[in-house]
């Protein structure tokens, strides 16, 4: 009989054997079972039925709305986009890790960062951050590649990325220049072509996105443009009258000091002014938009200031876990309904423990990538993927919609990813030959 | 197990099953099974072992994936490991990849079913049965026990395949010796297992095939209502008069439940231990003073679930993601709901149409394992899968109790692996 020594032994040699490619399918298909069929919000649900019917609108990013709606012919509901989403994350990040560490502990650390808390509790959700995520890293990885097909694989990602959060596009300017081969010289010409290829991508998902969209809500002017407008008219207690807009209440327009919820702005008893509807009430709130901006900067900067420490999880920690299958009277007509399993009850309440830890603050990622960045200089894929983590934050200064976790995850994850690679990196033979 | 390309098209075919059926069809059955299965409460109306299995793949993945992937890839990899010993891995392959996708196997596969259970983990137990390393053959006894516990008449299948494919180190009479000690153990291992796990006991040979037993011995024998009103007595009898006539203008051999579960049926489900008691008594009596009604019949149940011509035969294909009789409802209460994908919208209407067609005519499949055991007789696998198909069919003409695709889906397994089986050894002999 084997004593449990030589059994342990075995058992050690069979996993030395597994090849990296086995441990990314099973670590996937592991971070998929953590959250199967994948968790929905109400917008998630909303986009399904979008993508189910074909009828687009801009309130939810029409590319992404796109995506789902062709991952749809092969299986129906959201575990397509989860498998989507995760895949792209997890082989992406392979992919990129790959050229700094050994294949076995590139998928090793690949699969174990997707399965971190704070990067997988956004990654279990259908949201176009998510997604975004995973084609980024996508990108990143295919852009690597020397072969042409995969540079252009990388441009589509990088499409998807955009179509997912516009705002992404000044992010990917780092990830747009490891598609350079390392021969091509200046630094600016280098940049000038990245920021070619980003606003080539940038445009095409534009392009695409206008193409599908059935019904033009607004939907991206409204949630930023209604709370840059009340939340600094309040800070600078300044009424406006707002010409081509209806306000509901002109005296509610004022109360209080801020603003951070577009739609709370817009909708429901207590709304301050009517969503807009039209061409003409779009160009009005553009000119409230840059007026409060240009008349009350201070208030305007004050306002996107507190916004951001909120985004940053310093001044209002907020609850940064959404776990829930959707609710049910609302999936009723689109046929998906879905239960935990054992497994994944025990995760949730692993990962809402961590989310007690400041290992869900964004402002501990935002000064992790300070290290982040001086330790892998000398790695541009790592320094790349940090980079962009970080000025994807640094946009949602000036252009987040709301206070939300999901809008710091890539640079979460971004530093999770370069600060665990060189931290096995450290070890010779963990590193790439 | 094989090459990188077999490999590859095992996994493509076990993909292929699972795109169709994703996540995986539930019937009334199956339904049923999932909320014992969630409960931890077990009847055993059904195997109480498939759904303590349910109970554990749960705690990994709710719903019917979990079943649906082990079914359909215990039943992939199973018919590849068999056809790869006589065929290169990479013909194995496409070959078993093209028998699970054959539709009457592919979509009786595609549902949450105690028979397609049983089909994949038998099928997987033939291939490791005739291992020659221990630890397989032991794996191949362990699946064969577990395919056995799935279905009353799974002995049937068993039987054949341990008696003439399990392959221990001894030859001859020992290893027939060995052999029917393990098919007793297995057999009688999934019996107590089954009887071990119920919490309740549904007594489904009374509530079911007893009473429409009953019913066709009332239409075909010659006895009056006096005589069939004795013999009847104490049993769940919805009206004591005019037995006879009313068998007689109900009889639907295709669908007998019309007798148990409609207002005018002969029978209402029996309520109590006493009138369980005297279905017993009334059966055996009956059976015995009308033996040529009784196989009467049991011939035209038997006619109908081999869907000979002439027969009523449809609906062989079940598509349905929550019971059809209650779509909603049985959504509600299983907590689960799935809609079709844009390839199954497409794929569904297909396989109801060929639901209806010549490829689920169980006959057919019997008359070709009949013709191809005279072939493999020389080979013990390919022998043991078809006399397996075979016998099992058999014991359904007394045990059905109502004519359904699912219960043939071993015949068309065994027809179709025996027979490539057969087919590969003729052409490369070994």
């Amino acid at each position: 009989m084997m004593d449990l020594r030589e059994r342990a032994n075995r058992v050690r040699a069979w996993l030395a054997a597994r090849t990296p490619r086995q441990l990314l399918l099973a670590g996937w298909v592991t971070c998929i079972l953590l959250c199967y069929p994948g968790y929905l919000s109400f917008d998630s649900i909303e986009q399904l039925g979008q993508a189910r019917s074909g009828h687009f609108t801009d309130a939810y990013a029409p590319v992404m709305t796109g995506v789902w709606s062709l991952c749809e012919w092969i299986f129906a509901g959201p575990f397509p986009m989860l498998a989507l989403q995760t895949g792209l994350f997890v082989f992406g990040a392979y992919g990129v890790l790959k050229r700094a560490l050994s294949p076995r502990a590139a998928a090793v650390v690949a699969v174990g960062v997707l399965a971190a808390p704070p990067v997988f509790a956004p990654m279990a959700v259908i949201w176009p951050d998510s997604l975004m995520a995973g084609a980024l890293l996508a990108a990143a990885a295919a852009l690597l590649d020397e072969r042409r097909a995969m540079k252009a694989a990388g441009a589509v990602a990088l499409v998807i990325a955009g179509g997912c959060r516009p705002e992404v596009a000044p992010a990917t300017i780092p990830l747009a220049m490891l598609a350079l081969p390392a021969s091509l010289s200046g630094r600016l010409r280098r940049a000038g072509l990245a920021v070619a290829l980003v606003v080539a991508c940038s445009g095409v998902a534009r392009l695409v996105g206008w193409i599908l969209v059935d019904d033009d809500t607004y939907a991206w002017q409204q949630r930023l443009e209604w709370i840059d407008v009340v939340g600094t008219l309040r800070r600078a207690h300044a009424d406006d009258p707002m010409p081509g807009l209806t306000v509901v209440d002109r005296a509610r327009l004022l109360e209080g000091h801020d603003a951070y919820d577009a739609y709370v702005l817009t909708h429901g008893p207590k709304r301050v002014a009517e969503p807009i509807a039209d061409d003409a009430q779009s160009e009005a709130l553009s000119a409230a938009w840059h007026a409060a901006i240009a008349d009350h900067f201070g208030a305007y900067a004050t306002h996107r200031g507190e916004l951001m420490l909120r985004q940053l999880g310093i001044t209002h920690p907020w609850l940064p876990v959404f776990d829930d299958f959707g609710d049910p009277d609302h999936l009723m007509l689109l046929h998906h309904r879905a239960t935990p399993s054992d497994l994944e009850i025990a995760w949730r309440a692993i990962v809402h423990v961590v989310a007690l830890t400041p290992l869900f603050r964004p402002l501990l990622y935002v000064l992790l990538a300070i290290p982040a960045i001086v330790l892998a200089r000398r790695r541009r894929e790592l320094l790349a993927l940090v980079a962009s983590g970080v000025m994807y934050e640094i946009i949602q200064l000036p252009l987040a919609s709301s206070v939300d976790y999901r809008f710091s995850h890539w640079l979460v994850a971004t530093v999770w990813l370069v600060l665990v690679a060189l931290a096995v990196a450290r070890k010779p033979a963990w590193r790439a030959s | 197990m094989a090459d990188g390309g077999a490999r590859a098209i095992v996994a493509a075919g076990v993909a292929g099953i699972i795109v169709y059926a994703f996540p995986g069809y539930l019937s009334t059955d199956s339904i049923d099974q999932l909320a014992q299965a969630r409960a931890g409460e077990y009847g055993d109306w059904h195997p109480p072992v498939m759904a303590a299995l349910w109970h554990g793949v749960e705690i990994v993945v709710t719903g019917p994936l979990g079943m649906l992937v082990l079914q359909v890839t215990c039943f992939v990899v199973g018919a590849y490991l068999l056809l790869a010993r006589v065929l290169a891995p990479r013909t194995a392959a496409l070959v078993a990849v093209a028998i699970a996708w054959l539709p009457p196997i592919a979509c009786e596969l595609a549902v949450i079913w105690k028979d397609s259970q049983m089909a994949g983990y038998a099928l997987l137990g033939v291939a490791f049965v005739g291992d020659s390393r221990r630890g397989a053959r032991a794996a191949g006894l362990v699946l064969l026990g577990l395919a056995s516990a799935m279905r009353y008449n799974a002995a049937a299948l068993t039987l054949p395949i341990v008696l003439l494919a399990y392959a221990p180190p001894v030859h001859g009479a020992r290893r027939l010796a060995i052999a029917t000690v393990m098919w007793v153990a297995i057999t009688g291992g999934a019996a107590a297992a089954n009887r071990l796990l119920a919490d309740r006991h549904e007594h489904p040979w009374q509530q079911s095939v007893a009473m429409m037993d009953l019913a066709g011995i009332a239409r075909w024998s010659h006895a009056d209502d006096r005589e069939l009103a004795a013999a009847l007595e104490g049993t769940p009898l919805r009206d004591a008069s005019q037995i006879r006539e009313r068998a007689q203008a109900r009889y639907r051999p295709h669908w007998m439940w019309s007798e148990i579960w409609d207002d005018g049926g002969l029978f209402r489900p029996a309520r109590d231990d006493t009138e369980l008691d005297a279905i017993t008594r009334a059966w055996r009596e009956l059976v015995v003073a009308y033996p040529r009604a009784y196989l009467h019949h049991r011939w035209r149940m038997t006619r109908e679930l081999l869907q000979v011509p002439g027969t009523y035969a449809s609906d062989s294909a079940y598509v349905w993601f929550t019971d059809v009789q209650d779509l909603a409802g049985s959504a509600r209460r299983s907590k689960h709901d799935a809609a079709p994908s844009r390839v199954q919208q497409l794929l569904q209407p297909a396989a109801l149409w060929l639901g209806d067609s010549v490829w689920f005519a169980p006959w057919w499949y019997a008359v070709l394992s009949l013709v191809m055991l005279v072939f493999a007789r020389r080979d013990r696998t390919a022998f043991a899968l078809l006399a397996g198909g075979v016998l099992c069919e058999l014991t359904l003409c007394f045990a059905a109790p109502t004519p359904d695709a699912r219960y043939s889906l071993w015949l068309f397994v065994a027809t179709a692996v025996g027979g490539a089986l057969v087919v590969a050894r003729r052409v490369r002999p070994a």
